[in-house]
């Protein structure tokens, strides 16, 4: 008997069956969607902050005032790989070296100095200790870098706008290095510096200022934990214990700390602009998010009660009835509820299902890659939809429970 | 007069009126009886434009009703048919009296008290701000007796209207209608199982299996 | 008259059947709340997020072939879309028999630069990388000489900051004690701006034409990643916004169409009662507006509130609601309620009254 009336419940009260089913849907779905964005904002917001540029910057160390006017100092190319072997490897997502010296050139005859820059352009890296590579060059890094053109080989270089504008330059237009001629295949815009310089590969720069596997200084881009207080503590006066959490935590300090250790000579430094920017950007939007979701989580559990609640309004006729027949408030309720709970778990699904698709648009849409589905959220989308239809079932149970059933059935409803 | 002509009704699972014909005189008081399935309740229905026949025609004073379209039903409705059925359907939120009002309302206008004057009519100037839930069985069926009858019917369906009530309550109802009646000259077409209600009536209808089998007038 | 008894017989309805009203207002509230609190977000989120993206530095870049005049700083100033204005001026001198670089600033515009030490007018401040290479701690004395051999001037270290760049070889000594030393009066060598991204391209297009004779230039680092991140914050609200409203219309509707369907008989027995079905649409239309229009004012404090809320938790600053959100919470109220209500009406109302007093439906 009681199989019988869950299974008339669903097969004769369409209408009350597709109002649970489709708010309950269109709850968890949101519910589920909005709990995998708040999961993964951090990371894919972090993601989109990285466009920023570097925000680890390694160097020669100085030493004395001379270091700095003087000779130039370098750090070694073949150091590079092992930037991937430190603890945070997984973290590091860009890296480009550059070779800076000025060249001496010309151009139709004339003799000119240039400011010259050598980088990799699209370098697969190695990774020490894994079959796989890297993908580094130093547009993994900055963003803003635009080619009118193509990228240099052999013998080639890229004009600086500023530079070719101020010669009147084009592409296909040749430079002569001592004996070498290169020939130029691109315009490098950049608003900045860069603007200025010629740039090509860091083979070619090593090669033709005869400073074979040397570098100026690295860029780097990592992705870091939100520097907090205790982030700010200086690592030298930390107990170990603490030292041991800094180090292992994934501030920009202790990444940088980390390369500085693997590159001979090096120091590195964040970026602090870009990495406390980021750090407050990344905080305010995450609590953002956070809060969002949890508001909408609210207004859609609320909205889902409300739903089941009108649908439950409608049945105390039925309930009375039921007491009339010498029905137990608990098996009353039993009966009501397990039908519509039969429905929910479906219509849970259905919105877990929703969501995949809800979160997969949103990430793709927003951030150019899906998001994570999340197994997680199934169960938590079922508990949340058993979780609702209890909720907006009590009240309008109880209410009617305690009615004379003579009141209902007369039609006071 | 209404007319009745060839009146088939026909659904999937089976077929509630299988030819009716039959004339209903102005201020006539028809009772209609026959067993459970017989079809009475779909012939009432039709007569009051709330259904549409399969087959056939009705038509009061020679107008076709069976041709109308919805709304045009519902107009001829409010100016021409009161109904009662054997449930009281009662607006439950309104009160005896703003449930006649609203029956005024769909009419023409509200006239508060006019609607309270029809309640008095049926003895219930003391229960007018009375919701339904708080009338017994017969007092709700008297309210929905004045409201039928607030914008002056030509013509008064009645299904069961005394199906739920006990002797002394089906006598104070049928009274009261047959009272209104002689005074206010409408027509009575009342379906019932029970032959004391029937014989209330000066003619009696006998239907089966959606058909009339016998036509009786008793003159006293 | 009519319009009164119509109004009079849904007061009613509305009156008896408080705990659905209830329901179906808590239901339009609570979606009119959610698009509100997201579109003041937004709003509130893009002001605060652009404030924060400041602090990536300068977005435009002012230079020229020749030293730009002081007053130019003035009048950039006073440009709204604006936010900062900042004038360096760069010159080499003489430290223990080596040149290095200062630069001269507003030292009040150093505030987004890590300083160890303090900033104090009088006083240089040294890059973190001049002050590891020449062994400098706070308080030392810096003598500089322009050029080499001349006479020295003497200056306290009162910092050391740290920018990362080539900054962090250099000197930087308040602006208009560097232009006293280099001879260079009311001259600086660049100016960088903080532009307002919400305004960039326009106010750069602007400045070209008020400025024809300097090279104004984006920075392209900044100002391109501010405003894709920005885009893309926008889109992500305006995307869950829509996904709410969606799922909102969706739960609404259904308890609308729950409400209307439970007063099946009513409506049948208005049509025995001569109804006409305009008569009777009338009646849920003006309930669907009631229901709408209060609605909508609960939805428009909740969605306040909870957009405040957010904004003092996650921004620790309240956020302005735009003035356009009122009619907006009362017409997307409106719509989503009477939307929400026609459909079921219409449908209840083509049933044929015998049917449904039959209890078919
Ligand atoms: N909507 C419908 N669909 C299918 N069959 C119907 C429908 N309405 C009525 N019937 C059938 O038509 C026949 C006549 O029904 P009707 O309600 O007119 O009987 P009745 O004479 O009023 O019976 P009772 O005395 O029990 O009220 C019955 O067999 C019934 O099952
Ligand atoms: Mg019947």
């Amino acid at each position: 008997m009681f199989f019988r009336v869950i299974i008339n419940f669903l097969r004769k009260e369409k209408k009350a069956v597709t109002v649970i089913f489709f708010s309950t849907v269109a709850g968890t779905a949101v519910i589920a969607t909005m709990l995998s964005l708040s999961f993964e904002i951090e990371d894919k917001v972090k993601r989109e902050l990285r466009s920023f540029g570097a925000n680890i910057i390694v160097e020669p160390e100085v030493k004395g005032l001379m270091s700095l006017a003087g000779q130039p100092h370098y750090l070694m190319e073949s150091d590079i790989p092992r930037v991937k072997t430190i603890f945070w490897r997984h973290n590091i997502i860009g890296i480009a070296p550059f070779l800076e010296a000025t060249l001496d050139g010309n151009i139709n005859g004339k003799a000119y100095k240039f400011n010259g820059l050598g980088t990799w352009f699209d370098k697969e890296l190695p990774v020490p200790g894994e079959k796989g590579f890297m993908k580094t060059g130093v547009f993994t890094v900055v963003s803003w870098w635009y080619v009118d053109g193509r990228l240099p080989l052999k013998r080639e270089c890229l004009f600086g706008s500023a530079l070719a504008g101020r010669l009147g330059l084009k592409i296909g237009d040749t430079v002569t290095f001592g004996k070498e001629v290169f020939t130029i295949t691109g315009i490098l815009s950049t608003g900045s510096r860069e603007d200025d310089f010629i740039v090509m590969s860091l083979e070619e720069m090593q090669r033709i200022k005869g400073l074979a596997g040397r570098v100026s200084y690295i860029w780097i881009s990592a992705l870091t934990t939100p520097m907090d207080e205790f982030a700010y503590k200086d690592p030298s006066k930390m107990t170990p214990a603490e030292y041991e959490k800094w180090y292992c935590t994934g501030y920009v300090t202790s990444i940088a700390k980390q390369i500085e250790e693997v590159i001979r000579g090096s120091s590195a430094r964040p970026v602090w602009r870009v990495a406390e920017a980021e750090g407050n950007i990344l905080r305010k939007l995450k609590l953002a998010v956070y809060l969002l979701s949890l508001i909408t989580l609210l207004a859609s559990a609320m909205g889902l009660s409300a739903a089941l609640m009108s649908s439950f309004l409608k049945r105390s006729r039925e309930i009375g009835l039921m007491k009339a027949l010498g029905g137990g408030g608990l098996k009353i309720s039993l009966l009501l509820l397990s039908g519509v709970a039969a429905v929910t778990v479906l219509a849970s699904l259905g919105g877990f299902l929703l969501s995949l698709f809800l979160s997969d648009i949103i990430g793709k849409e927003v951030f150019g890659t899906g998001l994570e589905n999340r197994v997680l959220l199934l169960p938590i989308a079922l508990l949340i939809g058993i979780f609702m239809t209890i909720a907006g079932a009590f009240l309008p149970l109880r209410r009617s429970l305690s009615l004379k059933p003579a009141i209902v059935l007369k039609g006071m409803e | 007069m209404i007319k009745v002509r060839g009146l088939k009704k026909v659904y999937p699972s089976a077929v509630a009126l299988r030819g009716v014909d039959m004339d209903i005189q102005d201020n006539e008081w028809l009772s209609i009886m026959g067993p459970s399935g017989s079809g009475k309740s779909t012939l009432l229905n039709i007569l009051g434009g709330l259904d549409y026949p399969t087959e056939g025609s009705v038509s009061y004073d020679g107008k076709e009703i069976t041709t109308m379209k919805e709304d045009e039903l519902a107009v001829f409705r409010r100016e021409n048919i009161g109904f009662i059925f054997q449930q009281s359907y009662l607006i439950p939120y309104l009160t005896a009296l703003e449930n006649v009002m609203l029956a005024q309302y769909f009419h023409s206008i509200v006239d508060e008290k006019e609607a309270a004057e029809a309640l008095k009519r049926v003895g219930l100037s003391h229960r007018l701000h009375h919701r339904p839930s708080e009338l017994s069985g017969g007092e709700q069926q008297r309210v929905c007796i004045a409201r039928a009858l607030i914008n002056s019917p030509k013509v008064l369906l009645a299904d069961e209207p005394t199906g739920n009530l006990d002797r002394e309550n089906t006598r104070v109802i049928l009274e009261l209608l047959g009272e209104l009646h002689s005074n206010e000259g409408f027509t009575i077409v009342l379906v019932t199982h029970d032959p004391y209600v029937a014989g209330w009536g000066k003619r009696l209808l006998t239907m089966e299996d959606g058909r009339i089998i016998k036509d009786e007038s008793f003159h006293s | 008259m009519r319009y009164r008894t119509l109004f009079f017989f849904t007061g009613k309805a509305i009156k008896e059947r408080l705990q659905r009203i209830f329901l179906m207002v808590f239901a339009v509230s609570l979606s009119v709340g959610l698009l509100i609190s997201m579109i003041i977000l937004s709003k509130g989120m893009r002001e605060r997020l652009s404030e924060e993206l400041k602090a990536y530095g300068a977005n435009a870049l002012i230079t020229s072939p020749d030293y730009i005049n002081e007053e130019i700083v003035q009048r950039l100033s006073g440009i709204n879309a604006i936010d900062e204005v900042l004038p360096e001026l760069y010159g080499r001198a003489c430290f223990k028999g080596v040149y290095i670089n200062v630069i001269g600033m507003r030292l009040e515009d150093m505030k987004r630069m890590r300083v160890t030490g303090e900033v104090q007018k009088g006083s240089v401040l040294a890059g973190s990388r001049l002050a590891k290479a020449g062994e400098l701690k706070t308080g030392h004395e810096i003598g500089l000489s322009i050029p080499c051999g001349s006479e020295e001037m003497k200056f306290k270290l009162s910092g050391i900051f740290e920018k990362v760049g080539s900054e962090d070889n250099a000197l930087i000594m308040e602006l208009k004690e560097l232009q006293k030393l280099l001879g260079l009066e009311n001259k600086v060598s660049i100016i960088m701006l903080r532009v307002n991204p919400a305004v960039f391209e326009l106010t750069m297009e602007n400045l070209k034409k008020e400025f024809p004779e300097l090279e104004i230039k984006p920075v392209r680092q900044i100002a391109l990643s501010e405003e894709s991140l920005l885009k893309k914050i926008e889109f992500l609200l305006f995307v869950v916004a829509v996904v709410v409203v969606v799922a909102s219309v969706i739960t609404v509707g259904g308890i609308m169409a729950a409400t209307i369907f439970e007063r099946l008989t009513d409506i049948a027995l208005m049509k025995t009662m001569g109804a006409t079905n305009r008569q009777i649409q009338a009646f849920f239309i003006v309930e669907a507006i009631i229901t709408g229009l209060l609605g909508s004012l609960g939805g428009h404090l909740l969605g306040t509130a909870s957009a405040e809320l957010i904004a003092l938790s996650a921004f620790q600053r309240a956020v302005a609601v735009p003035l356009f959100s009122i009619p907006l919470a009362i017409s997307s109220g409106l719509m989503l309620s009477v939307a929400s209500a026609i459909a079921p009406i219409m449908r209840i109302t083509a049933y044929r009254p015998s049917i449904i007093l039959r209890g078919e439906i």
